[in-house]
């Protein structure tokens, strides 16, 4: 019989989890006071948000090793954390316009936080597009893990902007402002997605690693220095 | 209930909002995981055929 690896365990309890947390948000936990039922969009909505910006941060720090180790490993952990993070950042950005209808009367707004939210997710998405047209693994690697570590300067501008400045969104709550029977699903759906999101990163690193090994085999020789083509120009030095 | 809320139930259809965000949700979780699911059998295939 086949293993379960570590990742497949997490990811189970993941959805495990995600459909505990989901019920008990949806059917068990009160409505809001002021919101009432569209509020319990809470319940994936910041769970969303949080390891969207965790898994970014996961990014930066892989980002670093990438470059002062120069592994593969952890340019494949980058690649897969930044995927997610688009995903996962993406999806946020729907549950909040699916949240702003009912709450705000419109779907999109120009605020900080929504607007600092998109630049986020493009600019990460953006960073993998421009990847894939880079051959050489290793500028692709070096490139990257720059680009990543400079586009990591909006993601705590997305968590503070709304302390920081005027917002139409709320501030964070902490659990002494939210009712007890709020915090367990929001804690139990925090855990399932942060689960989930660790066997995609795991998942999508794995795909690099091959696509990398793949790569490896598929590339021509170098080529021989051109000085070894010109007769009478002497070794070492380039004739271009 | 203090002058400023809401009566409950006073956003109309909040239940369709709440069931397209927790569908979408979903949608997206089982997408996304098809999709690694899929790239990654295909790479596996891949593997083995270049020996």
């Amino acid at each position: 019989m086949k293993r379960l690896r570590w990742d497949a365990i997490l990811g189970l309890l993941g959805v495990l989890l995600l459909l505990v947390g989901s019920y008990i948000g949806l059917f068990l936990a009160p409505p809001d006071r002021h919101m009432g039922e569209v509020q319990r969009l809470m319940y994936v909505h910041v769970p969303t948000a949080w390891i969207s910006m965790l898994v970014l941060t996961a990014a930066f720090v892989f980002a670093i090793a990438s470059i002062w180790t120069g592994k593969p490993k952890w340019d494949a952990a980058m690649t897969g954390a930044t995927e997610v993070g688009v995903v996962f950042g993406a999806l946020l950005t729907a549950q909040g316009m699916i949240w702003a209808k009912p709450t705000w009367g419109v779907w999109w707004d120009w605020d900080v936080r929504l607007t600092t939210t998109l630049i986020m997710v493009v600019l990460y998405a953006g960073i993998l597009v421009l990847r894939s047209f880079v051959d050489d693994p290793e500028r692709r690697a070096t490139w990257s893990a720059v680009a990543v570590i400079v586009g990591y300067v909006d993601v705590p501008l997305v968590y503070f902007c709304v302390r920081w400045w005027r917002s139409l969104h709320q501030i964070q709550s902490s659990p002494e402002t939210v009712a007890s029977s709020m915090v367990v699903p929001l804690r139990i759906n925090s855990f399932a997605i942060l689960f989930i999101a660790i066997w995609c990163i795991a998942q999508r690193a794995r795909l690099e690693m091959a696509r990398r090994r793949g790569e490896s085999v598929a590339l021509p020789p170098k080529r021989a220095p051109r000085t070894a083509e010109i007769p009478g120009t002497p070794q070492g030095v380039d004739n271009v | 209930m203090s002058e400023t809320a809401m009566p409950e139930g006073v956003i109309v259809g909040a239940w369709n909002f709440v069931i397209g965000g927790y569908g979408l949700t979903a949608l997206v979780f089982i997408t996304y995981a098809w999709s690694l699911w899929r790239r990654r059998k295909a790479s596996d295939r891949d593997a083995r055929s270049n020996g």
